[in-house]
């Protein structure tokens, strides 16, 4: 597995010419490497390697392949059986998410249908990107395109199914690097080979739908209590930022603003790397809180901090990246983007500055509701005190589990201090995509080219100096050594000694710690939790409907595809 | 040079004032209250005496707490500090003025609220627990209304830096009274809603006092001393926004620094016994009131945000 990051690495230097590999009905496979085919081969192979850390069936390797290829194809059948193979082989390889594996192939058939209606007139069809960047989608081709883009990378990202909570997952970080591959395609796609030729009105549905995509993860993720499940959801309220920042990125494109596109495509790429990061660091932690607890129920977890420190340590590090609180890889990418909101409606009227404002209160419900679900996971799920017995007697991972967890914790880490370490790599794709040379700053991330910014390295060395000086006054304190006693608890009794972790039914537990927000949303017997239930249960169902479209849905997909095939040929 | 030297001596003195004021505020503020209610009222310098009572004890530690819940105090007092040297109190061009973004001064308040609420699952306990989802709760639905209003600054003047901010709401006059109304309202609910309340009252007087109630000795210390602070920089933050007049510019003297010390004392006093007063005479919103108030905070926000853009389309 080293070799394949290597050769990874090592194909990450760079080229432009596409490679042919002659294989396949189109002539062949064609391979390239750009700026933006760098970036996101550097994030998959950290993936493809932490999956392939432990083994597994041998379908594992096809999908861990085919996801770290992906960014590398260089025309559309390349691009769509990489993807395809991924997202089929990755759900294929574990058991747990087999129900998800006609959902990837619905995802798989709009691409293909999108492939088609983005190839140019003319046989043999050309397939290559360089052939389908001069066609300028318009009218109802370019809502075929985007809507079929978005529903492709939706099949991976969209309302995670839930999974028997018995079986152990198998390459656990693969359904992450799919999502991660999923929104590479949507950029190629729409702002790459659709190009300076899409259409300006795509901001305004991208924006729409990527803040309701990020309200709707973080509340499913604050609402749930299987580990994985919560990081799917929470994959899904990422990946609905990211889907509004390229909607920002394009309306300001199409307002003629391209250093607030830069900026607004620059941030949506960091938040993309450093939620790549978070999410491969806490679905490792998650896997060996598994292995080691014997469950991934936050309902049986708790107590981990004391008998599994290394993993808490770094899931919370994963976590707080998750929240986007300062300091850490996320906060960076969340702040360009809401920079760019910010200034996006000195470019409209005011209907659109209107909707900005609402797009970008929803926005920030989004972050916070990520950041409630990011310290219920861990409050819940590593701190306290355990909830079973199996859980009081958690062991930590093997080596090479700590050792990529304290890796990646490292990575978070510094990403955290010092973002722009990442902007001068995300820097050339901007710069590609968008035409415009971002600012090059070293220390600081600003907003306006010369104005003042985010200065990650200076709050850092502030707060360090603070926790230093408090640290070294609580030391010269009189040296009195700490007394433990029982919890005060509110003048609860100790509990009985055949109760050594204390009484469970005493601890706030998953569901009551969610609660509180979700009431917020309507309170139990109230006609507005009944409305909520109803929307629930049919927004359940037009998700269930979507992820098991059965046989007859299947074939109907089928046809439409191939309507959409000949409409490209004709 | 001289301005690297002026920034310096002007971020030392105002963390020194920020410090020492935040206790001070606190006993103010009881004060007022006791009056309210027809009681004479502790010294304006109990908080500090409870303080350095509490910071001599022998810390006691809850049973099963780890390092977590040792070191929660240190790394929110830590947050709320750094917060508070951001924020202007008496001048503006502070050494730390490049880095005062808003977005910044959010998330570190936000970083406090979320080591709050691990400290009070860390503990195990009912109580801990439910402090702690409350906290959330009105973390996340206060969120919106914040972005809202930094939505409304940036567009007045065209950055999000706090500093740059107060330096143009000094030198334009604030021809929007009808965008900002709502938007101090907006403010004002937030700050009412999410605060923690009844300092030094009975246990349990808020709820967000849930949270930190396994706390003691000289860790209590630096919780109390964090809640001060935070209240500090909100006022403070209030008064630079809507009370802007005093502030001495980048690169005053030390003439200009003393009519914006006396401003700042008299702007923190007036707001701050404002809110002992409503903290009296209004009762604490019911924990199922404050996402509604929240969420009307929210939408004067929006309103605000909407104001502003017509008028700014009329001109």
């Amino acid at each position: 597995m080293a070799g394949l990051v290597l050769s990874a690495l090592g194909l990450a230097g760079g080229w432009t010419d596409p490679i042919a590999v002659p294989l396949g009905p189109t002539g062949g496979l064609y391979w390239t490497c750009d700026a933006l085919s760098a970036l996101f081969a550097l994030v998959l192979c950290a993936v493809g390697a932490t999956a392939a850390l432990d083994g597994g069936p041998p379908r594992l390797p096809v999908a861990i392949w085919a996801t770290v290829l992906t960014p590398f194809a260089a025309d559309g059948f390349t691009l769509v059986l990489c993807f395809g193979l991924a997202a089929v082989a990755s759900r294929g390889a574990d058991p747990a998410n087999r129900p998800g594996i006609e959902q990837a192939a619905c995802g798989v058939l709009c691409l293909v249908a999108m492939v088609a209606l983005l190839t140019p007139p003319g046989a043999p069809p050309n397939l290559r990107f360089a052939a389908m960047r001069t066609v300028s989608p318009e009218g109802a081709q370019a809502t075929a395109i985007l809507l079929l883009a978005l529903l492709g990378a939706a099949s991976q990202l969209a309302w995670p199914a839930r999974a028997s909570l018995q079986t152990e997952p198998i390459g656990a970080p693969l359904p992450g690097g799919v999502a991660i591959a999923s929104l590479y395609v949507l950029i190629r796609v729409l702002l790459d080979l659709c190009g300076p030729a899409a259409p300006g009105w795509w901001g305004a549905p991208l924006l729409i739908l990527g803040a309701g995509g990020a309200v709707l993860g973080g509340l499913r993720a604050h609402a749930e209590d299987d580990l994985l499940v919560i990081l799917g959801a929470s994959r899904m309220g990422a990946a609905g930022l990211t889907v509004a920042g390229l909607g920002a990125a394009l309306a300001a494109r199409d307002a003629d603003a391209p250093a607030l596109a830069a900026l607004a495509l620059g941030g949506t790429l960091l938040h993309v790397v450093s939620y790549a990061l978070a999410d491969l660091l806490l679905t490792l932690c998650a896997a060996a809180a598994m292995r080691g607890a014997g469950t991934r129920a936050l309902s049986r977890l708790g107590g981990l901090i004391r008998s599994m420190p290394g993993v808490t340590l770094g899931a919370m590090a994963g976590a707080a990246s998750l929240a986007s609180l300062p300091l850490t890889a996320g906060f960076a990418g969340r702040w360009m983007m809401l920079q760019s909101l910010l200034a996006l409606p000195q470019t409209c009227g005011i209907w659109q500055q209107a909707g900005i404002a609402a797009v970008l209160a929803a926005v920030a419900l989004g972050t916070a509701l990520a950041a409630a679900a990011a310290v219920r996971l861990i409050g819940i799920g590593f701190l306290g005190r355990p909830r079973t017995p199996r859980t009081a007697a958690a062991a930590e991972p093997s080596h090479r589990v700590r050792l990529a967890v304290a890796g990646l914790a490292g990575l978070c880490a510094l990403l955290g201090v010092w973002p722009s370490f990442v902007l001068l790599l995300i820097r050339p794709v901007v710069a590609r995509l968008m035409d415009v040379d971002g600012a090059r700053r070293l220390l600081v991330i600003p907003a306006q080219v010369d104005g003042p910014g985010y200065a990650a390295p200076g709050i850092a060395a502030l707060l360090a100096l603070c926790g230093l000086l408090l640290a070294w006054l609580a030391r010269s304190r009189a040296g009195q050594e700490g007394q433990r006693v029982p919890a005060w608890d509110g003048g609860l009794d100790e509990p009985p000694p055949w109760l050594p972790f204390g009484d469970p039914a005493t601890q706030y537990s998953a569901a009551s710690a969610s609660q509180a927000l979700l009431q917020s949303l309507g309170c139990p017997g109230t006609p507005r939790q009944a409305r909520f239930q109803v929307a629930k249960q049919w927004a359940g169902k037009a998700a269930d409907r979507f992820c098991r479209p059965g046989a007859g849905g299947l074939v109907g997909l089928l046809l439409v595809v191939v309507g959409l095939l000949l409409w490209g040929a004709w | 040079m001289g301005r690297v030297v002026s920034g310096v001596a002007s971020l030392l003195l105002h963390a020194a004032l920020m410090l020492v004021g935040a206790p001070l505020l606190a006993g103010v503020q009881s004060r007022v209250r006791a009056r309210l209610l027809g009681r004479v009222g502790p010294p304006l310098a109990q908080p500090w005496r409870n303080l350095v009572r509490l910071w001599r004890k022998r810390p006691v530690l809850p049973g099963p707490a780890s390092w977590l819940f040792e070191g929660a105090p240190f790394a929110r007092l830590s947050a709320v500090v750094v917060a508070a040297l951001l924020v202007p109190s008496f001048a503006l061009g502070m050494a730390t003025a490049p880095a005062s973004d808003l977005l910044v001064l959010a998330g570190l308040l936000a970083f406090d609220r979320c080591v709050l609420a691990l400290a009070g699952y860390e503990t195990g306990t009912a109580l801990g627990g439910m402090g702690a989802s409350r906290t959330t709760l009105a973390a996340v639905w206060a969120a919106p209304t914040m972005v809202l209003v930094i939505l409304l600054l940036t567009t007045l003047t065209g950055t999000s830096n706090l500093q740059a901010i107060c330096a143009a709401l000094l030198e334009v006059p604030q021809g929007l009274a009808i965008a900002w109304l709502p938007a101090a309202a907006a403010l004002a609910i937030v700050g009412f809603a999410t605060a923690r309340r009844g300092q030094g009252g009975p246990p349990l007087a808020s709820m967000q006092d849930a949270a930190a109630l396994e706390y003691s000795g000289p860790a209590l210390a630096l919780v109390v001393l964090s809640e001060q602070v935070r209240m500090l920089v909100w006022i403070s933050l209030v008064a630079a926004l809507v009370l802007p007049f005093g502030l001495a510019p980048a690169g005053a003297g030390p003439l200009a620094w003393g009519v914006g010390v006396v401003a700042w004392v008299a702007k923190v006093g007036l707001l701050g016994v404002a809110v002992a007063v409503l903290d009296t005479t209004a009762a604490e919103p019911a924990m199922a009131r404050v996402p509604a108030a929240l969420g009307v905070a929210a939408a004067l926000a929006f309103l605000a945000a909407v104001f502003l853009f017509a008028s700014q389309g009329l001109a």
